[in-house]
């Protein structure tokens, strides 16, 4: 109290014998503290994303045709207008896929994005998944995630554009039966088979270009980070 | 430990009833639910082995499915892949995890599709012929 009332007192002497030399000291203080906080504001636009990889220059999706979760085609035009995450995977996972596609449900919540962001989980495995078991899979994790199929040839070239590799295992006959990317599982196969896949998510613009990924362990919080960084908010 | 407070110890850990003799314990265990029409659940658990010796799992089983395995989740480069473990072994008084991303039980080919309200009897069977039983809720747990 005794300290306020000293301030009030020092203050109210400076003004009556030196008020401009009050209003330059305001000025100078304002002048800083300004310069300082629009420094940080340079400074946070310019500091590193957390987790994403960026590409060194965008790459433009084209020339694919593959068919959403509800049966109508798709193609580079799903992409345009938002940001995607894009992650392959099959719906027999019973472990990284869920796991993966949690995290990105919780990242959809957390964004509150509307339309800004999408999810799209493409799977590998068009002779187990078909249209009607896509959906409900991706639905069950969040109403907003899109599914991909297609067939092995337009799905492989898909997902080399990414650079998302993926194959194939089964055994049969006693002996481990490898099916690269691209070709069809062959039926005497049955269904009881492995697939390996990327564990990249790959980011792509509103302009529907592959521009970055985040490589497995990451968090949803530094994705969360870096997306909202991303798309200006 | 005698006989009783080991299967207190049992029940205490994973509140689920053993039939027999517990070998070891299990904690935060449980079966998670797959989505629709998916014919694949995976099973994690916290093994506590109180022996003091090792003691290895050589096969796992569970009332509700065809087929259970043991697996682990591996990443190899920028792929995942999923191992068939052939046995499991848990080292004398230890722990092992069967966690989201790593290790687990992966049941198959359910009778009747898995939902909340299901339970699950697994049985593990160790290299000296002897099993265990578990009985193992089913949750949409947080990965």
């Amino acid at each position: 109290m005794a300290v306020r009332k000293n301030l009030a007192l020092m203050l109210k002497t400076m003004i009556s014998k030196n008020p401009w030399q009050v209003l330059y000291t305001i000025a100078i203080a304002a002048s800083v503290g300004l310069g300082i906080v629009l420094g940080m504001q340079h400074f946070s636009a310019a500091s590193p994303l957390t987790a994403a990889q960026m590409l060194p220059e965008p790459k433009p999706l084209t020339g694919f045709i593959l068919e959403n979760h509800r049966g109508e085609m798709a193609s580079e035009n799903i992409f345009r207008g938002h940001w995607s995450l894009v992650f392959f995977g099959f719906t027999s996972c019973p472990d990284y896929c869920p796991m993966e596609l949690q995290k990105l449900a919780k990242l959809l919540n957390r964004m509150g994005a509307g339309d800004e962001l999408q999810v799209v989980f493409v799977s590998v495995d068009p002779e187990r998944d078909g249209q009607e078991k896509l959906a409900s899979y991706v639905h069950f994790f969040h109403p907003q995630i899109i599914g991909l199929r297609g067939s092995n040839v337009e799905l492989a070239s898909f997902a080399n554009f990414f650079g998302a590799a993926y194959d194939r295992s089964a055994i049969f006959n006693s002996k481990v039966l490898s099916i690269p990317a691209g070709i069809n599982m062959p039926v005497e196969v049955g269904e009881q088979y492995q697939v390996n896949h990327s564990t990249r998510v790959f980011m792509v613009n509103p302009a529907g270009e592959f521009v970055g990924s985040f490589t497995s362990p990451y968090s949803v919080k530094d994705m969360l980070f870096d997306m909202q960084k991303l798309m200006g908010r | 430990m005698n006989y009783y407070s080991r299967v207190i110890a049992g029940v205490c850990f994973c509140g689920l009833a053993s039939h027999s003799a517990a070998q070891v314990l299990v904690e935060n265990a449980w079966v998670q639910l797959a989505p629709p029409a998916i014919n694949v659940n995976a099973v994690y658990m916290q093994i506590h082995n109180p022996q003091l010796r090792l003691q290895t799992i050589v096969s796992v089983s569970a009332d509700c499915c065809a087929k259970a395995m043991l697996h682990n989740t591996r990443k190899l480069g920028d792929k995942v892949v999923m191992e068939h473990l052939d046995y499991l072994e848990l080292p004398a008084q230890a722990n092992v995890q069967l966690a989201p991303g790593g290790m687990h039980i992966m049941l198959m080919e359910p009778d009747a599709e898995l939902t909340l309200e299901s339970k699950v009897k697994l049985t593990f069977s160790y290299s000296d012929g002897s099993t265990q039983e578990f009985g193992l809720d089913v949750k949409n747990n947080d990965l």
